[in-house]
C-alpha cells in the first residue's frame, strides 16, 4: 500500500514537474546552448562561435555601463527599501504613532500599487526641464537649474530612475516590516523597558534580530529585482542618453530584438541568470546558517 | 484498477491542459470565412477611423473574408516587426517601412513575392509613384505596396516669421542668418527633441545624402558591405552638431521628444521644425492652413555628394504579405482594395496621410499647402530612405545612441567611429 501510494504521488506530481522542466529548466539550457552561436532571428545563418559571445560581452563597454547601473539600482534599493524602510516601519510601530499608523502606512503603500508605466510617464514629465516641476523648484531655492536635465543628462539619468523606483516601492517593504514587527512578542519589549533600555537599543537588540527572516527575504526580493531592472528604464529613458542609463535587461532586449544579435543576447541573459542564481544561493545559504 | 484509470485520465488531462494555450491559431473563423490578420500602425484617433471603415467596406464587398485588425504605435511597430519575425508568426498582412526594414524580410524569404500579381495587373503596378514603389523592390522583385508617401521639409510658423520680419531662406547662409536673428531675439529657432533618439536621424540622413555620393551610400547602407568610412559622414554629423552647438535647437534636447516640441512649435514657441509631408495634416489642424509654410531644406555649405541638390529624405510606408499566409490571393485582394486610386484619395482626404498614387494628391483631397509640397517634391530626383529604417538595426541603433551622446558632448569623429565598428560587425556577420 505504501509503495502504491508513492507511485500515485509521483503520478500526480508528474504534470507539475513536466511543466517546470519544459517551461523553466529547458529554456535555460537552450539559452546556454544558443549563446555559443552567432545568429539572428531575421537571418538564416547559425554559426558556432564557441565562447565568442562571452568574450565580446566582457570587451563591450556598454555591458559594463549596464552592470554599473544595475549596481547603482542595487545599492540604492538596499539603502532605501531595506535601511530607510526599516526606520520608517519602526517609527510607525512606536507608541506615539499608533493612532496615525494606518494613514501613514497607506500613504507609503499606495505608490507600489501604481503601474510602472504610469509612474514612469509621470516622472518623465516631473523631471522635464521645460514642462516639469523639479527645475522651477530648484530655481526657487536659488540653485541654477539651467544645466540640470535629470533624465536627459548622462550623469543623472540612472540616479533619477533609481530614485523613482525607491519612491514607488519603499512603502511595500515598509508594510512587510510593520507586519513582522507586530509579530514580535510584546513581553520582550516590556522586559527591555523594565531593564531601562533606550528605543535605539530596543531596535538593535530586539527588533532587528527578531525580524531577521523578513529582512533576508526583502533583501532577496530587492537585490534580484534590481539585477533584473527593466521596465522603469524602458519607460523613462529607454537606456538613454546614449547608453548612459542602460541596464543589463534593457541592453539584452536591444541587442536581441533591435540589433538582431540573438546569440549575444543569449550570452548576456545567461550572465544575468548566473548572477541572480549565485546571489540567490548565497542568500539562501546565509538563511540556513541562521536557522 | 478503475481508480488507476481515472487517475491516469486526470493526469493526462492536466498535462494536455497545460499546453493547450501553446497551439497554433486557427485561421478559419467560426463562420467558415477566410480570416486574415492585419497589423498596422495607425492607432491615433485621426487615422484609426478611416482604416476601420476601409476594412468594414472591404468585408462588405467580400463577405467571405474577415480581417482581424491590430493597430499599434509607431515606436512599438519598430520593435514588433523584429519580435514577430523572431517568433516566426507574422500576421498575414502587415505594415513595414521601405528600405532595409523591408529588405531584411525579403532577403530571408519571409514575405510574399508580389511580382507575379503586379505583372498580372499592370494597371495596378503602374498606378504607384515609381520613386516610392522602388523602395520595396529587392533584387528586382516587388515585395510590398506603398500606401503612404512622405518627404522632408523645413516648416515655419508664419506668424513668428512675420513678427520678426524674416524671409523664407533659400540657401544655407540665409538659413543660418534666420537662425541667428531669432536667437538674438531669444526665440529658439528650431523645434527639436531627441529623447526618442530617432529625430536626429532625419537630419543626419538628409545631410548624409547631401555629403556622400550615391554609390558609397548604397554600399554602406547594405548590411553586408557597410563601412561608413567616407569622410562625408563625419561632415554630415558635424553639420548637425553645429546647429546644436550654436544653440539653434534649444536646450536639453535629450529629454524633450518630437511630439512635445511639435505642439510647442504649433503654439508659436519655436520658429521652424523639420517634418515630413505625411505629418502636415497635424499642422493644418493645429495652426490652420495659413498658419504654417514650408521650404526645402537648404543644402549645407560644402555638400559635395553627387546628388546633393536633388535628393531629399523621405520614404514610403508599405503593406506586405507574409510568405506563410494560407490565403495569399485574398491578402493581395485587400492590398489592391487599399491602394486603388479612389480608396487612396479617400485615405488622403479623411486622414491627411498622403497616398503614393500618381496624381493622387490634389487640392481636393488635401489642401493647397500639401498639394504644393508634393508638386515641389517633383524637383527632387532621388529619395533617401529614412536613415533609421534603411540601415541594419545594429548600425541604426548605434548611430542613434552615439548621436544622443554627441548632443551631450561627444565628437562627430567618435560618433562615426562607433558606427564604423557596428557596421563592420554587421558586415562580418552577413558574410
Amino acid at each position: 500500500m505504501r509503495k502504491d501510494n508513492k507511485r500515485t504521488i509521483a503520478l500526480y506530481m508528474f504534470p507539475a514537474i513536466l511543466m517546470i522542466i519544459v517551461l523553466l529548466y529547458l529554456p535555460i539550457f537552450i539559452n546556454l546552448y544558443e549563446s555559443f552561436f552567432s545568429w539572428g532571428a531575421m537571418s538564416s545563418s547559425h554559426k558556432f562561435v564557441g565562447i565568442g559571445n562571452y568574450i565580446k560581452m566582457f570587451k563591450d563597454e556598454v555591458f559594463y555601463t549596464a552592470l554599473k547601473n544595475n549596481m547603482i539600482f542595487m545599492i540604492m534599493s538596499v539603502i532605501f527599501q531595506i535601511g530607510l524602510s526599516l526606520i520608517i516601519a519602526n517609527t510607525l510601530e512606536s507608541k506615539f504613532m499608533r493612532k496615525t499608523q494606518n494613514i501613514f502606512q497607506s500613504i507609503y503603500f499606495i505608490p507600489s500599487l501604481l503601474m510602472v508605466t504610469v509612474v514612469g510617464i509621470a516622472f518623465k514629465m516631473i523631471c522635464s526641464p521645460s514642462i516639469g516641476i523639479i527645475n522651477p523648484l530648484l530655481e526657487l531655492i536659488g540653485i541654477n537649474a539651467e544645466n540640470i536635465d535629470l533624465l536627459g543628462n548622462a550623469g543623472s539619468a540612472t540616479f533619477s530612475i533609481a530614485a523613482m523606483s525607491q519612491w514607488q516601492y519603499i512603502g511595500y517593504t515598509v508594510v512587510l516590516f510593520v507586519v513582522a514587527i507586530q509579530n514580535i512578542p510584546a513581553d520582550l519589549y516590556e522586559a527591555a523597558d523594565i531593564d531601562g533600555a533606550s528605543a535605539i537599543k530596543k531596535f538593535f537588540y530586539i527588533t532587528l534580530p527578531e525580524i531577521k527572516d523578513t529582512i533576508l527575504i526583502n533583501m532577496i526580493i530587492t537585490i534580484t529585482g534590481s539585477i533584473r531592472e527593466y521596465d522603469e528604464v524602458f519607460v523613462t529613458t529607454n537606456g538613454g542618453p546614449g547608453y548612459a542609463s542602460e541596464t543589463l535587461a534593457t541592453y539584452l532586449y536591444k541587442v536581441g530584438f533591435r540589433n538582431d544579435q540573438m546569440g549575444y543576447a543569449s550570452a548576456i541573459a545567461f550572465f544575468i541568470f548566473i548572477v541572480t542564481f549565485a546571489i540567490g544561493l548565497l542568500q539562501m545559504k546565509g538563511y540556513q546558517l541562521d536557522e | 484498477m478503475k481508480r488507476k484509470a481515472i487517475a491516469m485520465l486526470v493526469v493526462a488531462s492536466m498535462t494536455v491542459a497545460l499546453f493547450a494555450g501553446c497551439g497554433s491559431k486557427s485561421d478559419e473563423s467560426d463562420s467558415g470565412k477566410v480570416k486574415l490578420t492585419f497589423l498596422d500602425k495607425h492607432p491615433e484617433d485621426e487615422y484609426k477611423g478611416y482604416f476601420e471603415e476601409a476594412i468594414a467596406d472591404f468585408e462588405k464587398e467580400n463577405p467571405d473574408i474577415e480581417i482581424e485588425y491590430e493597430n499599434i504605435s509607431d515606436q512599438a511597430m519598430k520593435e514588433k516587426l523584429s519580435v514577430l519575425a523572431a517568433g516566426g508568426d507574422l500576421p498575414d498582412i502587415f505594415f513595414c517601412w521601405g528600405g532595409e526594414c523591408l529588405n531584411r524580410f525579403s532577403r530571408s524569404g519571409k514575405i510574399l513575392d508580389l511580382t507575379s500579381y503586379m505583372d498580372e495587373d499592370a494597371e495596378w503596378k503602374d498606378s504607384f509613384l515609381p520613386a516610392f514603389l522602388s523602395s520595396s523592390v529587392y533584387e528586382g522583385k516587388n515585395y510590398a505596396v506603398p500606401y503612404r508617401s512622405s518627404v522632408l521639409y523645413m516648416l515655419y510658423n508664419k506668424q513668428v516669421f512675420a513678427d520678426n520680419n524674416l524671409d523664407v531662406p533659400t540657401t544655407w547662409d540665409e538659413f543660418i542668418d534666420v537662425c541667428d536673428t531669432l536667437k538674438n531675439k531669444e526665440i529658439t529657432p528650431i523645434a527639436f527633441g531627441n529623447s526618442d533618439k530617432w529625430y536626429t536621424m532625419w537630419y543626419v540622413g538628409q545631410f548624409n545624402a547631401n555629403f556622400v555620393n550615391k554609390d558609397v551610400r548604397t554600399a554602406d547602407y547594405n548590411p553586408s558591405s557597410g563601412a561608413f568610412t567616407d569622410e562625408g559622414y563625419v561632415k554630415a554629423v558635424q553639420t548637425f552638431l553645429d546647429l546644436n552647438d550654436a544653440g539653434y535647437l534649444g536646450k536639453n534636447v535629450n529629454s524633450k521628444d518630437y511630439y512635445q516640441v511639435r505642439e510647442e512649435f504649433a503654439a508659436g514657441k519655436y520658429a521652424m521644425i523639420l517634418d515630413a509631408t505625411s505629418q502636415f495634416s497635424f499642422y493644418k489642424g493645429a495652426m490652420g492652413e495659413d498658419g504654417y509654410g514650408y521650404f526645402k531644406i537648404p543644402i549645407p555649405d560644402g555638400a559635395t555628394g553627387d546628388e546633393a541638390s536633388t535628393i531629399v529624405t523621405g520614404g514610403s510606408e508599405n503593406y506586405a504579405v507574409s510568405a506563410e499566409t494560407k490565403h495569399p490571393d485574398e491578402a493581395v485582394k485587400f492590398l489592391k482594395f487599399l491602394t486603388k486610386k479612389a480608396q487612396a484619395e479617400k485615405q488622403t482626404k479623411e486622414t491627411g496621410l498622403p497616398n503614393a498614387i500618381i496624381g493622387g494628391i490634389t487640392e481636393d483631397n488635401s489642401d493647397a499647402v500639401i498639394a504644393a509640397a508634393y508638386e515641389t517634391s517633383e524637383d527632387y530626383d532621388a529619395i533617401a530612405e529614412w536613415l533609421d529604417q534603411c540601415v541594419d538595426g545594429n548600425v541604426s541603433n548605434t548611430y542613434m545612441a552615439s548621436l544622443q551622446e554627441a548632443l551631450d558632448g561627444k565628437s562627430a569623429e567618435d560618433v562615426m567611429a562607433d558606427v564604423q565598428k557596428a557596421a563592420k560587425e554587421v558586415a562580418d556577420a552577413n558574410k
